[in-house]
């Protein structure tokens, strides 16, 4: 029962917002459609230009890399296993980690103690390592980087979502709905959770971020999509032989990291406002 | 003891204390403060019955505890003939539809994110008390008991005034028929002509549906007006006790004459008591009455001995060794 013409409203009025809503739509569009756009197939290679990399023509819009392949169509392919693996792995470690901060700021004593312990491990543990070794071990595909890095991501979200339910639970409306016998599920979920979505969305925001950049150093290193895939971030690695000679291979990619990045911030911060009820407005 | 069935609660040498904690790092046990100590006292059914005293005295925890939202370190509660200070689980949870409680502050206790049809319906929902598709005119039946209507179902809690608030809170815990409320501090923070309006709406209320109500406040023309018999509790503990008219009219504590001559008085123009200094350390509690170092009655046994509460005349219970005269 959510009032869900005041949140379009709200989120109306930060245009922003609702440009980096478009964009990310747009983005999805083309990631589940951009094969059917695109000129060419990622691993096409033109060997006509191979080699070096050539600048942008009629021919090839963005140019081509120094395998002689056509850089739209990679950017295009790209978008659907960045945007896979930058919302995937944040559904993930937001489910995970908001399950696990809620139980453990919630229901306290030796619970909370083992999850934080096992959050402070994973705080400390030098995290891109951890992920190359089980990359190492398992075959690296999409679908585990989207598990590992879920799995290993939600130590930041868990501790967020604690320290909101700690105050939250002094709340008195919390003590009301143990009055009226409510289980402590049922406080959980409809009562501490819904109260903390404002630093969870904002968490996830900034999630898509770093993990569309952890995703990227996987791929550099080999362990992230596997070529002739494309991501952005496995294009930008590859570019950077490139970059003073041909600033087009390391441009496309590069931008679209950028402006995808910022637009989960705007839209974020554009939900934040309309999600809250207390706004007038 | 005495055994009545017209007793709805009784509530036996009841103690609740909370430990006092210092430092961050290495935090350890400072002491702790009795916020109870040794409350006794029942309650008929289809009474209102008063608990007054100043801020920290207890008289919330007691609330609280009474609710079984706290759970008491030793004493009973029996509440309609059974123990119920220890039961859990599946036998709690029918006790709450049994014994409700309405908070102090009605904006913090509604969940700012639920609309009022979801806070009012919630209490049916969770004990399955009437069938989905009746949901909604249900909710819509409790909001009308309380002076609102079914425009109200789609707004959330910070569109609506501090009254109409309270009586959202009180639809909530009364769906669920309860037969006993706890009401703490329910008209505190409302304004003095909304005041007026909540209490006479509970009055009806309690006689239409027959429950009986613990009334906790620290204002006393509040208690005098709707509670048959009340209790004055200071630092933790029950001072005297008795039928409202009696203790208004001539209070045997010297607490309790403090609290009467220190409320203005709308009428007449006078010098408002005072009464001087504040509560002993509860960390640090000296032997002897609590109320002793600010008592203009005290004499040298106060200082040594705890005065237990007594039947000093009748229907008056007070515990004190210089009864005011």
């Amino acid at each position: 029962m959510v009032d869900f013409q005041r949140i379009i409203r709200i989120f109306g009025k930060n245009k922003l917002a609702v440009v980096s809503f478009y964009f990310i739509m747009f983005l999805i569009l083309v990631a589940i459609f951009g094969p059917l756009i695109s000129p060419y197939s990622p691993g096409d290679i033109d060997y006509s230009l191979m080699g070096v990399p050539h600048p942008p023509s009629m021919k090839h819009l963005m140019g081509t890399d120094g395998n002689g392949r056509d850089i739209l169509s990679r950017v295009l392919y790209g978008a659907r296993y960045t945007l896979m693996v930058g919302i995937g792995a944040v559904l993930v470690f937001i489910t995970i980690g908001t399950i696990l901060g809620a139980v453990s700021g919630y229901v306290g004593g030796w619970i909370d103690t083992i999850i934080m312990r096992i959050v402070d491990v994973l705080l400390s543990l030098p995290i891109l390592f951890f992920i190359l070794i089980i990359q190492m071990l398992l075959e690296s595909s999409i679908y585990n980087v989207i598990l590992v890095i879920g799995l290993t991501g939600w130590a930041g979200t868990c501790r967020l979502v604690r320290g909101q339910v700690l105050s939250i639970r002094e709340m008195t409306y919390i003590e009301s709905a143990r009055a009226i016998g409510a289980s402590s599920s049922r406080i959980i979920f409809r009562h501490v959770i819904p109260n903390t979505m404002a630093p969870i969305i904002v968490m996830a925001t900034l999630g898509v971020a770093s993990t569309i950049l952890l995703e990227s150093a996987l791929s550099f290193l080999g362990y992230g999509v596997q070529e002739p895939n494309a991501s952005w971030g496995g294009m930008l690695n590859k570019a950077q032989a490139f970059m003073s000679i041909a600033p087009w291979t390391v441009f496309f990619p590069g931008i679209l990291i950028v402006l995808t990045v910022l637009a989960f911030n705007f839209m974020g911060d554009g939900l934040r406002d309309a999600l809250d009820p207390k706004l007038k407005t | 003891m005495i055994v009545n069935n017209d007793c709805i609660l009784r509530v036996n040498n009841l103690v609740k204390e909370f430990p006092v904690q210092t430092g961050y790092f290495f935090a350890r046990k400072h002491g702790v403060i009795r916020a109870v100590d040794n409350v006794s006292f029942h309650i008929m059914k289809g009474e209102t019955f008063g608990l007054v005293g100043e801020s920290g005295c207890g008289k919330t925890t007691m609330g609280r505890i009474i609710a079984r939202l706290i759970q008491p370190d030793s004493g009973k509660i029996i509440f309609e003939g059974n123990e119920i200070q220890n039961i859990k689980g599946e036998s709690l949870r029918k006790l709450r539809r049994k014994i409700q409680i309405i908070f102090q502050d009605p904006l913090s206790s509604l969940n700012p994110r639920m609309s009022i049809c979801e806070i009012v319906s919630e209490p049916l929902r969770i004990h399955n008390i009437v069938p989905k598709s009746k949901l909604k005119e249900e909710t819509v039946k409790r909001l009308e008991e309380v002076g609102l209507n079914s425009t109200f179902l789609n707004r959330f809690p910070h569109q609506l005034s501090g009254g109409q608030r309270q009586r959202v809170l009180i639809a909530r815990s009364l769906s669920l028929s309860p037969s006993f409320i706890v009401a703490d501090e329910p008209v505190s923070a409302l304004d003095v002509s909304i005041q007026a309006q909540i209490i006479n709406m509970l009055e009806d209320l309690r006689e239409k549906i027959g429950f009986s109500c613990l009334f906790i406040s620290h204002d006393l023309a509040v208690v005098r007006n709707i509670s048959r018999r009340v209790a004055v509790m200071y630092f933790g503990r029950i001072v005297e006790i008795g039928p409202t008219d009696s203790i208004f009219k001539k209070p045997l504590h010297p607490y309790t004459g403090g609290l009467l001559e220190s409320v203005p008085d709308v009428s007449a123009k006078r010098e408002l008591g005072v009464i001087p200094g504040e509560p002993p350390d509860p960390l640090n509690i000296p032997p002897g009455c609590p109320f002793c170092p600010r008592c203009e009655n005290s004499t040298a046994i106060c200082k040594k001995s705890m005065p237990p509460i007594e039947e000093k005349i009748e229907g008056r219970f007070v515990a004190c060794h210089n009864i005011l005269d």
